[in-house]
């Protein structure tokens, strides 16, 4: 098969100035410095019609995929999106059919084994997948069988309900969850190659995802040794959908807001042009926790299943919208030096456009695209010389 | 002093720039204030799928689908084969099997049923009376378990132990799955017929859920059928803890020592 050859590059890029940063910088729908939009002159700064890692989407929409699977193309995001419904309904299907423990332990492994596979198709790790991979999803998984040990051992024995009491079941234990959800990836924190606000999300969602798994299947532990094939009700149906599903979601979207703001903010990417105490670290831990707070304390005095898992479907889009504003201000506040590279073709739009940090074309943003499929910047001449 | 209010910032030296600054930044000289109006006009041409790097995919939707679906249905039955090789089996020792605490010594009460004439014995310091009625008597027994004895005219066990399943409260005791029969079942000296079940225990007044075990077992004696219906924490240590009820053995008590009308 011959490789199709790309259109050769314009031999000039036309240049205009940015009416949000100022820099003259190739034309398009895009400012490819800063990411603004250039043909809105009036709320263009922020772009929050284009997210800045799925152009083709809204920042106000709860999208699983394009939020926690930022590195996938459009396209490619479809198929993730796809396997993803399947395996949704692949659950509900085990549970009509009577078949809790399959449909529990499906539940549980669809998203991780999604997420595992989104790693090896966008090299997030680079060249090191066994380091990161231990460090996250292993680790995650290690740390939530360890959890389910010992919460379990001092939660089983009492039929009260009213041992542990607010407190521990609805404050503590929520908490000490999202603490160990966060605790491995800081690990690679201080990793040279990890360095991109994305890589964070990356690193505190796989580890959720593990986390979440090991929790599901352990806490469950004694409705899967039961019979296969069991009278399974709607309540089955729902709790298996709430625990594998959108409290997987939920803890992958605050664990990767406290990862995502913390790499923004040790890494200094920044280049500070939307700093706001709503989206920064400190801001991003508190809606973590306030959030895994706020589920337990309905956990606790929900008085149905039905109420409980209403009220995670509520606030899970919500923290996932909430995940995509922190991000897409992260991804328009990272940047370098002003370069304008030679023409390559959007990973995300397929135009030939001149290499930036934003595709002047469709905006999305460059660290937002898979490593191996992203062009190089040009290097500033004082980034090259030695220190 | 009053300072002038900051209208921007230079996007090259990121310094505050006022309405009085001018039309480039104070510091690096960069253009900051004006407008421009965009070009138009423009266009970048769309290169062929095959050239763009970010289309060679690792994963074709062919071999996603391949490995997403493979690996979730993998991990499905090798897993659903290890839950079923280590489920516990149940253990050959009768429900009523000695405790390992040692018999108790004082303290015994006695609930009496007029009606049907059955009797039940209990530990007064460990056990208290929940509720009781004109058929029965519902006891809470040590650290949150619970036992409840019911009487009905008749022989009919079978219907006995599938009323009392069904009158079980399914918001409190949620996802009940049977365990399997309980082996050597006796109430009092009566053989009895009995199901243990695992699931889940929601507390009606809020709280947190956890892993529950239950039992239902009926006996008739003298045309009275007693059915007890006994909830506890579940205990994953099959071998001290009878189908994982952690007070299996506090609960073991009430029962041994419930009279039957006219039994020896």
């Amino acid at each position: 098969m011959t490789q199709q050859q790309p259109p050769p590059p314009s031999a000039a890029v036309t240049l205009e100035s940015c009416h949000h940063c100022g820099e003259l910088v190739p034309v398009g729908a895009f400012c490819g410095h800063c990411g603004s939009n250039l043909v809105d002159t009036s709320g263009g700064r922020s772009r929050t019609h284009a997210f800045a890692a799925a152009p083709h989407e809204q920042v106000a929409r709860p999208v699983v995929i394009s939020t926690l699977f930022p590195h996938l193309t459009r396209r490619h995001a479809q198929s993730f999106q796809l396997v993803l419904a399947a395996g949704i309904l692949l659950v509900v299907a085990l549970a009509a059919l009577q078949l809790v423990a399959p449909a529990t332990i499906a539940a549980a492994v669809v998203l991780p084994v999604l997420y595992l596979l989104y790693l090896y198709e966008v090299e997030v790790y680079q060249h090191e997948p066994v380091q990161v991979l231990l460090l996250t999803v292993v680790a995650g998984a290690a740390l939530g069988v360890a959890f389910t040990l010992v919460t379990g051992t001092f939660t089983s024995a009492s039929l009260n309900g009213t041992q542990q009491g607010v407190l521990v079941s609805a404050v503590l234990i929520p908490v000490i969850a999202q603490v160990l959800m966060v605790a491995t990836p800081l690990l690679l924190l201080s990793h040279a190659h990890f360095d991109e606000t994305l890589d964070g999300l990356t690193f505190g969602v796989a580890t959720a995802l593990g986390f979440t798994m090991a929790t599901v299947i352990g806490g469950n532990w004694h409705l899967l040794t039961a019979p296969l094939v069991g009278g399974a009700s709607s309540e089955d149906v729902l709790r298996i959908l709430r625990e594998g599903v959108l409290v997987a979601v939920v803890n992958a979207s605050t664990t990767g807001l406290v990862t995502a703001a913390l790499w923004l903010r040790v890494r200094r990417r920044s280049r500070r042009r939307f700093v706001s105490p709503w989206r920064g670290l400190q801001a991003s831990v508190v809606v973590a926790f306030a959030v895994q707070i706020g589920l337990g304390l309905v956990s606790y005095y929900g008085r149905s299943l039905l109420a409980v898992v209403v009220a995670y479907a509520i606030v899970a889009p919500l923290l996932l919208i909430w995940l995509r504003v922190v991000l897409h201000f992260a991804l328009l506040e990272e940047g370098a030096e002003l370069e304008i590279g030679d023409a390559t073709a959007c990973p995300e739009c397929h135009r030939m456009v001149p290499t930036m940090v934003f595709c002047p074309a469709c905006g999305v943003a460059r660290s937002a695209s898979a490593r191996q499929a992203r062009p190089e910047l040009p290097m500033p001449a004082a980034a090259e010389a030695p220190a | 002093m009053v300072q002038a209010p900051v209208i921007g910032f230079c996007g090259r030296c990121g310094a505050p720039f006022t309405a009085a600054s001018g039309s480039f930044c104070g510091r690096c000289g960069n253009p900051v204030a004006a407008a421009p109006p965009v070009a138009s006009g423009y266009t970048y041409p769309v290169a062929p799928p095959g050239s763009v790097p970010a289309m060679q995919h690792k994963l074709s939707r062919q071999r996603l689908w391949i490995f997403g679906a493979g690996a979730v249905i993998a991990l499905v039955v090798i897993m659903t084969v290890v839950v079923v090789v280590v489920r516990p089996l149940g253990t050959t020792c009768h429900f009523s099997c000695s405790s390992q605490h040692g018999p108790p010594l004082v303290g015994n009460s006695l609930y009496k049923n007029d009606k049907f004439g059955y009797s039940v014995e209990y530990l007064a310091a460990s056990t208290k009376v929940a509720s009781s009625d004109a058929n029965g008597v519902v006891l809470n027994v040590g650290q949150g378990s619970q036992i409840s004895f019911t009487g009905t005219s008749g022989t009919d066990v079978d219907g006995a132990l599938q009323s009392a399943f069904k009158g079980i409260d399914s918001n409190t005791f949620q996802d009940l799955q049977p365990v399997g029969p309980v082996r050597g079942a006796e109430i009092g000296n009566v053989p009895a017929k009995g199901t243990a079940y695992k699931g889940n225990f929601v507390p009606p007044n809020g709280g947190a859920s956890g892993p529950v075990g239950a039992i239902v077992m009926a006996a008739s004696f003298n045309n009275v059928t007693v059915v007890t219906v006994m909830f506890s924490g579940y205990s994953t240590d099959q071998a001290n803890q009878p189908y994982g009820l952690a007070e299996g053995s506090s609960l073991d008590y009430p029962i041994t020592l419930t009279h039957f009308p006219g039994s020896p």
